[in-house]
């Protein structure tokens, strides 16, 4: 009861902090301070127009199937080499100083690199959302190994539990709630690395838009795009964190 | 049967050797309780690591029922200190994971881990999950779990040093109990408490420490049959009274021995 009370409490903060902020987004635009802050209303209007309009729904369609293709390959692939790096010593120590290297370099530096070598299309824009997430998935789902245990590991082997079994009952059921989490982690930078990636090409997909947007000076358009945006963002990990706690630990 | 050959076990601490257990000789005999205590830092636990097969001697043997071991065997099972359940898995799943571990059909497994749970008081209980349930109730599922193995030589690392004052008593009581159902059962039971080696065991084994060692092996002067009403006779308390003044004295010197090193 008292998890389901405090549950809708929260649901009522959020809501109530974020009219909060759109009221004062509306205030301080209607006030007039910068050409740059155009008031909420007109945002609002400009993100319905944009909805209807054939060019952002292209755009959409563009950045999400690039994100439905990449997202699904990097967690299969992040959850096996995270596995097996938290399986086998020596894969981690041959794997581990890229994963650090891509979780600290500025991917955004790669970008034109992976443009050299796969063009302008979507088949750039799906490398760069699997370098920008493929790193968290694997570094979480590590992790996960590296919190076994080792009485767990003990007790079985105590009763003579085959190397299988205690993969199956020890090793991925401790494993599996932080590479759930990293999952989730990669699926917010999934929708950042597509933008990212979209806005340093420039002509395709949501970033791309966003890109032309800024360059015209078009800001009621551009905040419309990035509310757009923030709120695929909030509803994709929104949908993950559900699914999560679906998954039985 | 245990039985126990010139064992020594050394480990690298830091870098310098530290001689854990020297040149133990024990035998627990086929049906016999033998209590380890002694002061922390004896071995005691390394020794009965070194009986279920968990960590190999650095010399000597253990002979488990005529053989000599090499590692965890289906004649052993072990009852961990603190309890070392699977969170994620049922009751009814944990108390049959040492039957899973031994390939033993499903049906079949869940039978036999009920009933074990049953005579440990956990009917009903089969569905919840360890997190449900009290500290004394998730240790008798680790005692279910191991004797669902049927295992004639059971080891226990302090099974009820993690549980109350009462919750023990009555856990002390019932593993007697159960005790009495299982003849040919030997155990191996590691405690810190002085009156619980006495109420349960047929031998206690005194173990001192640097090096690890046995310092006096003590037959039991009372049978087993009715311990619970041997603790108010006079010469239970004569017992107890020696046996203290033994394990403070190891306590003492150890006490001291540190503190000339320190």
């Amino acid at each position: 009861m008292t998890t389901r009370l405090s549950a809708f409490r929260s649901v009522a903060l959020g809501t109530i902090s974020v009219i909060g902020a759109l009221a004062l987004w509306e205030i301080v635009g209607l006030a007039g301070v910068s050409s740059a802050l155009p008031p909420f209303h007109e945002v609002a209007l400009a993100l319905v127009d944009l909805l209807t309009s054939d060019a952002f729904q292209e755009s959409v369609w563009f950045t999400l199937t690039a994100i439905a293709i990449a997202f699904p390959l990097t967690v299969a692939a992040g959850l096996i080499l995270g596995s097996l790096m938290g399986l086998i010593r020596l894969l981690r120590w041959m794997f581990d100083p890229y994963m650090t290297l891509a979780l600290s370099v500025p991917l955004v530096a790669i970008i034109p690199i992976l443009i050299n070598l796969f063009g302008f299309g979507r088949v750039t824009i799906i490398a760069v959302i699997v370098v920008y997430t493929l790193p968290v998935v694997v570094v979480n789902t590590v992790a996960g190994f590296d919190s076994v245990d080792p009485d767990q590991v003990a007790m079985a082997r105590s009763f003579g539990a085959s190397r299988l079994l205690l993969l199956r009952r020890v090793l991925l059921p401790t494993a599996a709630p932080l590479a759930a989490s990293g999952v989730r982690l990669a699926a917010g930078r999934a929708i950042k690395g597509a933008i990212v990636g979209e806005q340093i090409v420039g002509l395709v997909g949501m970033g791309g838009l966003i890109q032309r947007f800024g360059g015209a000076f078009a800001v009621e358009d551009l905040y419309a795009a990035i509310v757009f945006v923030g709120i695929l963002g909030i509803v994709v990990v929104n949908l993950l964190t559900r699914l999560e706690r679906r998954v039985p630990a | 049967m245990i039985d126990i050959n010139g064992v020594t076990m050394t480990f690298e601490r830091d870098g310098v050797p530290f001689t854990a257990v020297e040149d133990i000789d024990l035998t627990i005999a086929d049906g016999e309780f033998a209590s380890i205590i002694g002061p922390s830092g004896c071995g005691k636990t390394t020794l009965l690591k070194i009986i279920a097969g968990l960590v190999t001697p650095t010399a000597g043997t253990v002979t488990v029922d005529g053989n000599v071991i090499d590692g965890p065997g289906p004649e052993r099972a072990l009852v961990f200190q603190n309890f070392v359940l699977l969170p994620w898995a049922s009751v009814l799943d944990n108390a049959a994971f040492g039957l899973e571990a031994r390939g033993v059909a499903k049906e079949e497994r869940r039978r036999i881990a009920r009933e074990q749970l049953a005579k440990m008081g956990l009917s009903g209980f089969e569905q919840h999950y360890p997190r449900e349930l009290s500290g004394g109730m998730q240790q008798r599922v680790g005692i279910a779990r191991a004797l669902a193995v049927d295992p004639s030589n059971l080891l226990m690392d302090e099974p009820f040093g993690a549980l109350d004052a009462l919750t023990r008593q009555l856990m002390q009581k019932d593993l007697l109990d159960l005790w009495e159902e299982a003849e040919a059962r030997t155990a191996a039971f590691v405690t810190h408490s002085m009156d619980e080696a006495v109420y349960l065991s047929d031998r206690i084994v005194l173990m001192n420490t640097r090096p690890g060692r046995i310092e006096e092996i003590i037959e039991v002067p009372f049978p087993r049959e009715n311990r619970a009403d041997v603790v108010s006779q006079a010469d239970y308390n004569e017992f107890t009274r020696y046996l203290w003044s033994r394990l403070e004295g190891m306590q003492r010197a150890d006490m001291d021995t540190r503190g000339a090193d320190g």
